[in-house]
């Protein structure tokens, strides 16, 4: 596997001492937004959101359905365009230049929907010359993630006849192929059975490890405690809190607690059982 | 520009699309390869069989071969941008927003330019056939008649009007992106039918803008004696190939690099179409202020229908009005209904008579439910689970899919009859014979259009779905045609034979009532097999959930 410095490369490094301290963590960070807002109608569904992942950190992004977690992700990869804000990847104005944006990034949607009648091989052969891997590349990357995720007997299946698990693994083995800077994971391990989900976890750290910097949406908050160096919570578009998983729960009172109590408590859901209680079952 | 990559992403566009009908695993049709043999062999055949064939022309008939080839190779440009426009509203504008919106190409690193020539380039090649098709049964013809400098450079203006086709079919996505975005969480049903109706209206006025008859007819009130070819740049390779039969080259060369500058506008403009509404945002649609669950009961429940049967053909309305990818089965019938009209509007002296009137009738009860009925299955995708795993009857499930179509065909026949009674009256009970062979074919195509859907679906809800295989599409297709035809002839004779054309017929005039007698039979026997056909199929359907 390659090796990847954590540090800056020099002519980023240069304009970063040239600036003022709150940019120089922009220039520091892979994945950088500055008061990020988007609406659909009169619904806010990214309200003012700065956030910033620097390398090597894998960052939770957690929050209730409809908190605006994908459509985060979505402007990040300069598929939805915001109304207000700034979106930096790895030193690229996403704004002016997703394209360039996307080369430095792998990406899992939440329902990836891949070309259903390409076989793996052919998808993956797509993905790899959309991100400029030589045919020497292609072949290597693919098989040894084929391997690593035991889908090297489907290579040759076209993907309409894959499950949900399957599907999930082809988009997790297109992110990864191109060796990115940046991985944007939107619910990543849905469907995946315990051992490949273990591989991708393994995955994630030795990327971060290497200096990749990791945005991991999850409604599993065991899976976001294990895996995460820091987590974001946003409800409505906006943070509600953000910091180390210890972080989180000293600040909201519960240190002891689980990630979940702390969770349903800063986003306003603890009375799980009373509803139950309602539902006369 | 990167061309491996447009090239990659054209060929597997290509075979996502050939592959649609044949499940999890590459066939050996399914290659981009075997096709272009397929079109070598499209090519070579004709080319033989016309080499042998033009030398059987009698002298005599020389003149008029040179005429017709001359007349073929103009209008074959047109045609090519002409059959990509109409395919493409048929099979590669059926997406709908949620995976428009998830569809891989949005977050690989490809530029909008890229895209757009990778698709373009796909659809061109789908409709490639029907160019090596004419390219090998006008070269013998061009070569033999004298008309061999013209071939070359009809066949390159072809193709690149095959590409124009495809740029504008670009075009037309790119639009619906925009028009979905607009309505986007948009309160209200009026909302939805204003989107509803701006598609099919979009579909429609597209549509029409590039019937070349429409199109001149259109120009010809605007521009009255000016040259058309100048202001209508569809036109321009043919105008191009016009040029060249009468040796004008300053003509010909100013035609076919205008024509060229044109495919490149409207690649331009595709592309810039595409990265202003790369990825459009899922629809969501809000029917009303209250969060309160009312259940209702349902109107159709009075018209026999059980409540199962009668919730699922509500069910079937919903999705037809507010799915995106719907709206192109209820655009396309009127498109081609109102393509028919026009030339019966523009110039009602024309019409030869009542015949006409009656075979126009008799296209909207053929065509609407079968369309309709046969991607009502397909048009399910993976939620088709939750409706087979429903405690539902066989014929609780044909009456609630087929409501929809039988109101929509209903209420189509009924208004054409109505238009084609003010343009060319057919006596009343004429028309009134037309009405119940028109109900009798509506009811036998839909059967059969369920029939097949039951037989055939194809449940891919993602890019470029049809919800029918090809070979049901066909199998449908061939099956109403002689169902309809079959109902249709008897009171057709009587029509034709009593002066519904011009000119003599060899027949004298036969009665309507022994020929409506017939047709009814004829009908009876056909709707009990059809539904013979529809059922068995729902049967299969269901057990091999």
């Amino acid at each position: 596997m390659r090796t990847r410095t954590t540090r800056a490369p020099p002519n980023r490094l240069i304009a970063w001492s040239c600036q003022p301290l709150a940019k120089r963590r922009q220039y520091l960070a892979n994945i950088s937004l500055t008061g990020v807002s988007k609406s659909f109608g009169t619904l806010k569904a990214v309200n003012e959101l700065s956030l910033s992942v620097e390398p090597g950190e894998i960052r939770g992004l957690l929050g209730p359905n409809g908190s605006g977690k994908s459509t985060t992700m979505k402007i990040i990869m300069g598929m939805l365009k915001p109304d207000s804000g700034n979106i930096n990847v790895c030193g690229v104005d996403v704004r002016s230049k997703p394209v360039e944006a996307r080369m430095h990034i792998g990406y899992v949607p939440e329902t990836p929907f891949l070309y259903e009648y390409l076989s793996a091989a052919e998808y993956l052969d797509l993905v790899g010359v959309a991100y400029g891997l030589d045919r020497t590349e292609r072949k290597d990357r693919a098989s040894e993630l084929l391997k690593a995720l035991q889908m090297d007997n489907h290579i040759n299946e076209v993907m309409s006849g894959f499950s949900q698990g399957m599907r999930q693994k082809i988009a997790l083995i297109s992110a990864l192929m191109h060796r990115p800077k940046v991985l944007i994971l939107d619910e990543p391990l849905n469907g995946l059975d315990p051992r490949s989900a273990r591989i991708v976890k393994e995955i994630l750290h030795r990327l971060a490890d290497e200096g990749v910097s990791i945005l991991f949406s999850t409604h599993v908050l065991e899976i976001a405690d294990a895996i995460c160096n820091k987590i974001t919570i946003i409800a409505d578009g906006s943070t509600i809190a953000e910091g180390t998983s210890k972080q989180i729960k000293a600040m909201s009172g519960l240190k002891d607690s689980s990630l979940e109590d702390v969770f349903l408590k800063l986003t306003g859901s603890e009375d799980t059982a009373k509803i139950v209680e309602a539902l006369r079952l | 520009m990167r061309p491996a990559l447009i090239l990659t992403l054209a060929s597997a566009l290509f075979k996502s699309y050939l592959r649609s009908s044949r499940r999890a695993r590459v066939s050996f049709f399914s290659k981009p390869k075997i096709m272009l043999i397929i079109d070598i062999i499209l090519f070579t055949l004709p080319a033989i069989v016309m080499f042998y064939a033009v030398d059987a022309i009698p002298p005599e008939y020389v003149a008029a071969a040179v005429n017709l080839t001359v007349q073929a190779l103009i209008s074959l440009p047109v045609l090519m941008t002409l059959a990509t426009i109409i395919s493409g509203l048929m099979f590669e504008l059926g997406q709908g927003s949620a995976v428009s919106s998830s569809e891989a190409v949005n977050w690989l690193p490809v530029t909008p330019r890229e895209y757009v020539a990778a698709s373009a380039l796909s659809t061109s090649s789908l409709y490639s056939f029907f160019l090596a098709l004419t390219a090998g049964i006008t070269l013998p013809l061009a070569a033999k008649l004298g008309l061999l400098y013209m071939w070359p450079v009809t066949i390159l203006l072809s193709a690149l009007s095959l590409l124009l086709g495809a740029f504008i079919v670009e075009f037309l996505r790119a639009i619906m992106n925009r028009v979905s975005s607009t309505v986007y969480r948009k309160r209200g049903r009026l909302a939805m039918a204003i989107r509803l109706i701006a598609l099919i209206l979009l579909f429609s006025i597209i549509q029409l803008a590039f019937q070349p008859y429409v199109l001149y007819w259109v120009l010809g009130q605007i521009v009255g004696g000016i040259q058309l070819a100048w202001v209508v740049p569809f036109v321009w390779p043919s105008t191009a190939i016009i040029s060249l039969a009468s040796y004008d080259w300053l003509k010909t060369t100013l035609f076919v690099s205008l024509s060229f500058f044109f495919a490149l506008v409207a690649y331009e403009t595709a592309s810039r179409l595409r990265r202003r509404y790369w990825s459009p945002v899922p629809i969501s649609i809000t029917l009303g202020a209250s969060s309160e669950y009312l259940p209702r009961g349902s109107t159709s429940t009075r018209l026999g229908f059980n409540p199962i049967a009668s919730a699922l053909a509500m069910k079937e309305f919903r999705a037809l009005l507010r799915r995106r990818e719907l709206a192109r089965f209820i655009a396309i019938p009127i498109v081609l209904a109102v393509s028919v009209l026009i030339p019966s509007l523009t110039s009602p002296n024309d019409m030869s008579g009542r015949g006409p009137g009656f075979f126009i009738a008799a296209f909207v009860p053929f065509l609407i439910p079968l369309m309709l009925s046969s991607i009502s299955i397909g048009s399910e995708g993976n939620s088709v689970m939750n409706l087979l795993g429903l405690p539902i009857k066989p014929n609780d499930l044909i009456k609630g899919k087929l409501a929809p179509t039988w109101l929509i065909s209903c209420l189509s026949t009924f208004g054409i009859i109505a238009v084609m009674e003010i343009i060319a009256p057919l006596s009343l009970s004429d028309v009134l014979a037309t009405l119940v062979v028109s109900a009798m074919a509506i009811a036998i195509n839909s059967f059969i259009g369920l029939g097949i859907a039951a037989r055939w679906p194809d449940y891919t809800v993602g890019s470029r779905s049809r919800y029918i295989t090809l070979k049901g599409f066909a199998i449908g297709m061939i099956l109403s045609g002689f169902a309809t035809l079959a109902v249709y002839a008897p009171v057709g004779l009587h029509i034709i034979t009593s002066g519904g054309v011009r000119g003599p017929v060899p027949l004298s005039s036969i009665d309507l009532i022994p020929m409506l007698i017939i047709s009814v039979v004829l009908g009876s026997v056909l709707i009990v097999l059809s539904h013979i056909f529809c059922k068995k199929g729902i049967e299969n359907l269901l057990s091999n959930f």
